[in-house]
């Protein structure tokens, strides 16, 4: 989105006549007004703003006197909202969320011009539009789905075939034609033996025998290669096309593990994942299976065209009589036939996700004991489906043979005239056997026309929905020289501003400036940023403005390898991958020896513990493993972290999960884990930090204050009341 | 003398973290009037006394199902100073008078903007996005839809909800209400 979009002509008439000489600063534009849909410009100047509906400034508003300039995301629309002197206004209104990160610019520009100060200079973000149609792109990529066609996504896809496209797609689409053009010869043979061996024509001598027997032996053989052919085919197909599909899922897992938490946490969801999977299949064997089969049925179709010319133009008339008739029924049905599938999968996408929803929270659903209730939900939703299958199974079972008589019709014209022509003696047998045969052939393909469109939409969608995820950016990337560091711990924040979703900081202005071996401890409410601050340092996200060091070094410039590589976190929820404790303990260090593993344990108090599972070390935990305790899980975080011997350390809310006699317990761990590196503990259990050399207190994104506790508690300010509510609940609760 | 004093500390202490108490909102307590800038103001009448708010924002608890009742009134979010508390409550619109009760339905209006579908042109599905074009109560519209099984919500009484890439939403009250060709556009999706 621009800051400063072109205006049309009226729009920028009337602009002229209200502001005189004033120079635009900003132009943004609206899409409601009056709650219609309409095209408006908020235009900015450094003294006024107009807004600009139809070619006619509608409002013009003094920034001398104005304040509080904000953006309210609402549903369905957003407003932009300020003070005018004590008075609350709304600027206006859009529809479209495309303009909210614009809006929120504009609102920091305001607040500034408004203040008669310099307003902040903004980057343009790229465009998110199709040059071609004006349409959105889907967002952080550059497709734009109404312009490209199955051709663009395949494209994209046949480049990962590299390497294997003559296996995948060449080799079966040769085998499949050899096939069929090995189809072609029998009926050519069976000519010669009718028209030479069975009835020759008169005058001419019956054949030998032994010739005929050769004859019929080049039928057995040409039969026998053509099914080898097609045998060949099917399986290098089915091959490569799992080849490709294992190639085509780690290209996704790849780009999965480079794309940036935000947008793997929008994704992945269990479902997604399926679909995923879904979707790689789908695509896999369209490229092994169906394209191959296509191109050889084409082929097919234009050889027995082409023969079938060659051998009597005038039968040629009965096949493609009743081909128009067979093409309006196809292109009829596949409206219908297209939507009922739809329906279909709509529907059963619907009782998917009910089943994932109460397999998910079977617990929860058999605590409340409403296993009943799901059930039902499940049944009414399956019972649609099914009632939906049936009735698309009808209509295909209906259409389908009577498309396929349709098409036969010509079969049996060409057999009625043909016995005509016979009798007259115009057409000899060995001919119209050979010409009904090919007839047959040139059928076949036909019939795939009802197929094919379903088909490839199919595949179009899998394709553009897989393209997606291969096209997307990751918003976070090494440069183009990262270093590798041995890292001290010298942390440093410059000016740092930061949101999720670039119009909503949730840090802002952030400095802080962190020594190697500090301790530092976070306090805030939940929601101030603790957590995003940290995702900054482990440049999970760059921030949106500002820097982020450590030791004296832009993050940006260390390698994300090397940096991540020497940072431990012990988060409140640890995930323990499917594996035995002692993988996950030497997660981070692959080849740590036993020795270092248990002396890990110890340090995290979690080798008492693990001692007493059944089998030790080697006891398989994680998703369907066995299942640990939170205290537990916690203990092996630590132990993995201390094996891991990070240079800078995080544990974000670590303890905040368990009951104070375990964080006793593990307190101890973690101050042994603490000792000579750059820690930044979050903590809401005030007590946990006691031994952070540094506190500092965040509110609503920003730094409120920082100091060592004795600091702070005499400064008075929040962290002070912090310390007294956590102290009187202490009290009220004895 | 000094308990009390600490007291008072405390008292101002617990203030920040605190929220305001909600009160029922009520005829009897609450005035609503519009705003010199168009918006909606509101005087309240607590027993600790007056309390004058130049904009409240009116916030629906079920906006799907019950979306005249449960309306909360709450203090706008000033940037950059305090998230706005809630004000208070009020349990039923219909207890308010005609003036009172179009200024909060305005306020609600804007809130809650999804213009009602009142046909539908066409819906293009193109890989898997779909385009539609509408005639909506708010004009002509065009606006595509990622991921049609999520985005498209069909409500428990049958109403129909459409969200696009850029979160705007949109309504049909009766798919079938329609007319033939539009229902038939739509009820793949369904
Ligand atoms: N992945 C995310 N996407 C969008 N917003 C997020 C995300 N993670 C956190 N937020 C928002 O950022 C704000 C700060 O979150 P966080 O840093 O997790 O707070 P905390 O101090 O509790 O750790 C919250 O308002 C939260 O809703
Ligand atoms: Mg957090």
């Amino acid at each position: 989105m621009k800051m400063l979009c072109n205006m049309p002509q009226g729009a920028a008439a009337a602009f002229e006549r209200a502001a005189g000489g004033e120079s635009l600063r900003y132009c943004v534009p609206f899409d409601l007004y009056e709650d219609r849909v309409a095209d408006g410009y908020i235009a900015c100047t450094d003294r006024h703003i107009y807004k600009i509906v139809a070619d006619e400034v509608v409002k013009i508003y003094d920034l001398s006197r104005m304040s509080a300039f904000s953006v309210e995301t609402m549903h369905g629309s957003c407003g932009f909202y300020a003070r005018d002197g004590s008075v609350a206004v709304l600027i206006c209104r859009f529809a479209s969320r495309r303009y909210v990160s614009a809006y929120y610019k504009l609102a920091a520009a305001c607040d500034e011009l408004a203040a008669a100060r310099r307003p902040p200079e903004f980057r343009d973000s790229p465009d998110e539009y199709c040059p071609k149609c004006g349409r959105q792109y889907i967002p952080h990529t550059s497709i734009c789905p109404f312009c490209s066609s199955a051709g663009t996504s395949f494209r994209r896809l046949w480049s990962l075939a590299k390497g294997m496209r003559w296996r995948m797609v060449l080799f079966p689409a040769l085998a499949a034609m050899a096939a069929v053009a090995l189809r072609f010869a029998i009926p050519a043979v069976q000519k010669i033996a009718i028209n030479r061996y069975i009835y020759p024509p008169d005058g001419v001598q019956r054949g030998m025998i032994d010739k005929f027997l050769v004859l019929f032996a080049a039928v057995l053989f040409i039969e026998l290669a053509q099914r080898v052919m097609s045998a060949l085919c099917e399986w290098v197909g089915t091959r490569t096309g799992n080849f490709y599909a294992q190639r085509l899922r780690d290209a996704l897992f790849d780009k999965i593990q480079q794309l940036s938490m935000a947008s793997v946490s929008k994704k992945s969801s269990g479902s997604i994942i399926g679909r995923i999977n879904r979707d790689v299949r789908i695509i896999s064997r369209f490229m092994a299976v169906d394209l191959p089969h296509y191109i050889s049925q084409i082929f097919s179709f234009l050889l027995a065209l082409v023969l079938l010319l060659y051998i009597s133009p005038r039968m040629c008339l009965f096949v493609f009589i009743p081909l128009p008739i067979a093409a309006f029924c196809i292109f009829i049905s596949r409206k219908k036939l297209s939507a009922l599938y739809r329906r279909v999968w709509t529907l059963e996408i619907r009782a998917d996700d009910t089943l994932q929803d109460a397999f998910n929270g079977i617990r929860v659903v058999k605590s409340y004991g409403q296993e009943d209730r799901m059930i039902d939900a499940y049944g009414r939703k399956s019972e649609t489906f099914t009632a939906f299958t049936e009735r698309s199974h009808k209509f295909q079972d209906t259409v389908f043979p009577l498309i396929g008589f349709i098409v036969r019709l010509g079969s049996y014209f060409i057999t009625m005239f043909g016995y005509a022509w016979l009798f007259r003696g115009t057409l000899d047998l060995g001919t119209l056997n050979q010409f009904s045969s090919y007839s047959g052939i040139i059928y076949e393909p036909l019939t795939l026309v009802s197929v094919i469109p379903r088909t490839i939409a199919q595949f179009a969608a899998s394709a553009a929905k897989v393209a997606e995820i291969l096209e997307e950016v990751p918003e976070v990337t090494d440069s183009a020289d990262p270093a590798d560091i041995k890292i001290k711990g010298d942390v440093r924040l410059e000016h740092v501003t930061f949101g999720y979703d670039s119009f909503n900081p949730v840090l802002k202005d952030v400095s802080l400036d962190v020594s190697a071996g500090e301790m530092i401890g976070i306090v805030g409410l939940s929601g101030s940023g603790k957590t995003t601050l940290i995702n900054l340092i482990m440049r999970l996200y760059d921030p949106d403005s500002g820097r982020v060091f450590i030791d004296g070094v832009d993050v940006r410039d260390i390698s994300q390898r090397s940096l991540r590589s020497q940072m431990g976190v012990v988060l409140q929820q640890t995930h323990l991958f499917s594996g035995s404790v002692r993988d996950n303990i030497r997660y981070a260090k692959p080849d740590a020896d036993d020795e270092q593993i248990v002396r890990a344990a110890r340090i995290a108090n979690a080798h008492d513990f693990i001692m007493r599972l059944p089998e030790g070390y080697n006891t398989i935990v994680g998703d369907r493993g066995y299942t640990l305790s939170g205290g537990e899980r916690q203990r092996i975080a630590i132990a993995r972290a201390v094996i891991h011997d990070p240079a800078v350390l995080i544990l974000d809310e670590a303890t905040s999960a368990l009951d104070t006699e375990t964080e006793k317990l593990i307190q101890d761990s973690i101050s042994r884990l603490v000792a000579g590196r750059t820690t930044f503990a979050i903590a809401h259990r005030l007590s946990t930090l006691r031994n952070a050399d540094r506190l500092i207190v965040i509110d609503r994104g920003r730094i409120a204050e920082c100091g060592t506790h004795a600091q702070l508690l005499a400064a008075r300010g929040l962290y002070y009341k912090f310390v007294m509510v956590q102290y009187r609940a202490l009290i009220e609760k004895d | 003398m000094n308990d009390n004093n600490e007291n008072t500390a405390q008292q101002t202490d617990e203030d920040e973290f605190s929220v305001r108490e909600s009160v029922d909102l009520t005829p009897d307590n609450a005035d609503f009037f519009e705003s010199e800038g168009g918006l909606v103001s509101m005087r309240l009448r607590t027993e600790a006394g007056e309390e004058y708010f130049e904009r409240i924002v009116a916030v629906r608890a079920f906006p799907v199902t019950d979306p005249s009742e449960f309306i909360c009134i709450r203090q706008p979010d000033i940037p950059g100073q305090d998230k706005g508390a809630e004000i208070g409550m009020i349990r039923r619109l219909s207890d308010f008078d005609e003036r009172s009760r179009g200024l909060i339905e305005g306020e609600l209006h804007r809130r809650y903007f999804s213009p009602r579908i009142t046909s539908i042109i066409k819906i293009r599905n193109k890989m898997g996005y779909l385009y539609w074009d509408v005639d909506t109560d708010a004009g002509k519209v065009n606006f595509m839809v990622k991921d049609p099984s999520s985005n498209i919500r069909i409500l428990e009484d049958g109403r129909v909800q459409v969200r696009d890439v850029n979160g705007s939403c949109y309504r049909i009250d009766d798919p079938k209400a329609l007319g033939r060709s539009s229902y038939k556009k739509i009820e793949m999706y369904l």
